[in-house]
């Protein structure tokens, strides 16, 4: 059965390539451009394997998501942070990720990333 | 016989009324044969005793000449007989023990073939006592004369009598000699001359002089120098004469100009201090102001300040307070010597504020006859102004910060965005031309989307940096101004043919004179934002209204709105009035920044009619005559 992997990412462009290769990857994707639509597809289809999480979205952001997120699910689904901001890791642990990958990514690395949590 | 009788009695009638004592004394014993009444009365004896005594009886024992009664009457009668009249000084003691001194004449007396002595005394007692007071009083005079430091001289007829050696010494003679018998004049500086004869004239006439004034005097070397006279006249003998106490005053000169050039110089000082000075009394009546400070206020000199302000007093018309102004008198009062600063609005002459710093004392001196106050009154205003503007720029400058520190947060995001898309898009192309697949076109229009989106940024960056370096130039020219919108509005219809357009003009074709291009990136601008934020069944509606000197083009759309204070945002650069949370929107938010300059280019105004909930109207008004360059 395919790993289900979540991107919440408010870019759509960003957001369809991500998909496109974790596809590629054999993984079972969704999305989301946003916390808000993140939680309600988590409700609907169950903690994912892996979130993969962008942090400045409107709406719901990836901090205001990551609490509720743990708070409901604790760590039922690691985090990987992808954020263009230049202090990533601290952000990882600011809001409780397992993980992080600064934009813009290599594919190969994010990959890798995501390998790890399947341990 | 008869007339014999006739003259016994008659210088019988003379010896007894005769004023000095008249005796008859026989020489060779010396004897009283006979007195006069005042014999009697000068001894303190009868006629009958007289005649009964001596001379010897009278003869006082301690004479000048130390000599005893028969030696010096035995010699003054022997003279006396021999035809000589003697004249001497005799003490003699009357009955009642009265010492008298006597001037003594003798001289012969014949009379019945006996030759006798007639002795007459007058007794000079008094005299003597006179003459000797007058001695001792003309000796302390004539020490007080010699020794006084003030010159003093006599002068009879403006000519000099006596002087005293200090009178010589000021006027540099050697001795009397050469002085006495000159002119007074002689002592004066010539320029003095005039008024001095004057006032000798009038005195020796014994008209009105002045008895104390100043003049100059003159050295017997030629110097001058400024000097103080005191005249007194005494008249002797039908003569007037003219005593003068003369004073040296050079240093009392030169303290009085070392005084008057302080009091200049302090005068000037007050006078020309650029800082506002006064003295007031503590109900606020005005008694000195300087130039500066009638200037500070708008008065034309000091005089003119003092007279229009007085009848009611600075604390009525300088100050806009009257009651801050009894506040600080009180603290000067209770600062006991140490002056008190404060800041204060006060009002100039034409009714305008201006903000003062004021120092004030409370001053005690013998020039006021009560405590008054004095001080400084510095005019702050132009330095306060300048601190609130100062503040006021500070403020901007860190707001412009703080905007400029949010844009460089959203240009990072906004350029690593599109970057980031590249990166992964071109990744995973690599990746599928790898493993042999066909990239897909719908991958290459997301990458072409990406360098338009990043093309906007640096054209929206440079409009920017550009129209706010005044580097933008118009390219004008004369254009319908509904073709211009009917156009860009077609574009649109392609671009979203979802939205539905409304487009309200009075009027087929209008023409002005704009920069095409550019009026068409405000009017696309509008419409862009009106299609970002607002529901897609909304219609966006575009009107053109026709005003007398102006043409308004906007765009009204049925989006959220915006509060006042995102109204006055909206067109600074580096803002975006709507909430980045809400909607998902690219762009830096300069758009509408770069707007405002274009249409300000072109002389006219922007702006926004809006309120939350209701939507907005976007608008520019471009003058109808066209731009002025």
């Amino acid at each position: 059965m395919k790993k289900t992997i979540l991107v919440v990412e408010d870019d759509n462009d960003i957001l369809f390539v991500t998909k496109a290769f974790l596809e590629g990857q054999d993984y079972q994707v969704l999305t989301a451009e946003n916390g808000a639509d993140a939680l309600q597809l988590i409700q609907q289809h169950g903690a994912p394997h892996l979130i993969l999480l962008d942090m400045k979205m409107p709406i719901m952001d990836g901090w205001q998501f990551a609490g509720e997120f743990l708070d409901k699910y604790d760590h039922l689904s690691p985090i990987v942070v992808m954020t263009a901001a230049g202090n990533a890791e601290q952000r990882a642990i600011d809001i409780g990720a397992k993980g992080w990958v600064g934009k813009p990514f290599d594919l190969d690395i994010l990959l890798s990333k995501i390998k790890q949590f399947e341990k | 016989m008869g007339a014999l009788n006739k003259f016994e009695e008659y210088y019988s009638f003379l010896f007894e009324i005769a004023p000095d004592a008249i005796m008859l004394i026989d020489p060779e014993t010396g004897s009283i044969l006979d007195a006069n009444h005042k014999s009697t009365e000068m001894f303190g004896v009868s006629h009958a005793e007289l005649c009964q005594l001596h001379v010897r009886d009278f003869y006082h024992p301690d004479q000048p000449d130390h000599r005893s009664c028969e030696e010096s009457f035995g010699e003054h009668a022997a003279l006396a007989l021999a035809g000589i009249e003697q004249v001497y000084h005799r003490h003699f003691v009357t009955q009642d023990g009265k010492n008298i001194f006597c001037e003594v004449r003798v001289a012969r007396f014949p009379f019945e073939k006996r030759k006798l002595l007639r002795v007459s005394l007058i007794d000079i007692t008094d005299r003597l006592r006179e003459e000797e007071a007058l001695k001792e009083s003309e000796a302390k005079l004539r020490a007080l004369f010699n020794s006084s430091r003030d010159a003093i001289g006599v002068a009879k007829d403006g000519i000099h009598l006596f002087a005293n050696p200090a009178y010589l010494e000021l006027f540099g003679y050697q001795s009397s000699k050469e002085l006495i018998g000159t002119v007074v004049l002689n002592c004066i500086a010539p320029s003095h001359r005039k008024i001095m004869l004057e006032n000798i004239r009038r005195r020796t006439a014994k008209e009105v002089a002045p008895d104390f004034y100043e003049s100059r005097g003159l050295k017997s070397d030629g110097t001058e120098f400024p000097l103080e006279i005191n005249i007194g006249t005494y008249e002797l003998h039908g003569e007037v004469y003219t005593v003068a106490s003369i004073r040296d005053i050079t240093s009392r000169k030169h303290e009085e100009k070392m005084l008057k050039e302080s009091e200049a110089r302090l005068s000037s000082f007050f006078e020309g201090a650029p800082l506002g000075m006064f003295r007031s009394t503590l109900d606020g009546h005005l008694l000195h102001v300087n130039r500066a400070l009638a200037t500070m206020f708008g008065y034309e000199s000091s005089d003119e300040m003092i007279r229009l302000v007085n009848p009611p007093g600075i604390a009525k018309v300088l100050w806009e307070s009257s009651e801050e102004r009894s506040a600080i008198i009180e603290k000067v009062k209770a600062a006991m010597g140490s002056y008190c600063q404060q800041e204060f609005r006060m009002s100039r002459r034409d009714g305008t504020s201006l903000i003062a710093v004021i120092s004030v004392a409370l001053t005690h001196d013998s020039s006021w006859p009560e405590a008054y106050l004095s001080g400084f009154i510095q005019d702050i205003t132009e330095r306060k102004t300048a601190e609130v503007e100062l503040l006021k720029a500070k403020e901007a400058a860190e707001k412009a910060l703080a905007i400029k520190s949010r844009f460089l947060d959203i240009a990072a995001h906004e350029l690593r965005t599109p970057v980031t898309v590249f990166s992964v898009t071109l990744q995973l192309a690599e990746k599928q031309l790898e493993k042999g697949q066909s990239v897909e076109p719908s991958i290459l229009r997301r990458l072409r989307g990406q360098a338009d989106r990043l093309s906007h940024l640096v054209v929206d960056l440079l409009d920017v940096t550009r129209i706010t370096r005044g580097l933008v130039v118009l390219n004008c020219s004369r254009i319908d101004l509904v073709s211009l919108i009917m156009e860009c509005l077609d574009d649109f219809k392609i671009q979203a043919p979802t939205r539905r357009f409304i487009f309200r003009n009075p009027e087929h074709s209008i023409e002005v004179t704009v920069d095409p291009l550019r009026i068409r990136q405000v009017l696309s601008n509008f419409i862009d934002n009106a299609i970002k934020y607002t529901p897609e069944d909304s219609s966006i509606e575009v009107m053109i209204e026709s005003m007398p000197e102006k043409l308004r083009v906007s765009v009204k759309d049925n989006g959220a709105g915006f509060s006042v204070e995102q109204q006055q945002e909206l067109f600074k650069p580096f803002t975006r009035g709507s909430s980045d949370r809400e909607v998902r929107t690219s762009g830096l938010g300069l758009g509408l920044s770069i707007c405002r300059g274009i249409i300000e280019l072109h002389g006219g105004s922007i702006g926004v009619v809006s309120k939350i909930g209701e939507g907005s109207t976007f608008y520019f008004d471009l003058p109808r005559e066209g731009i002025q360059i």
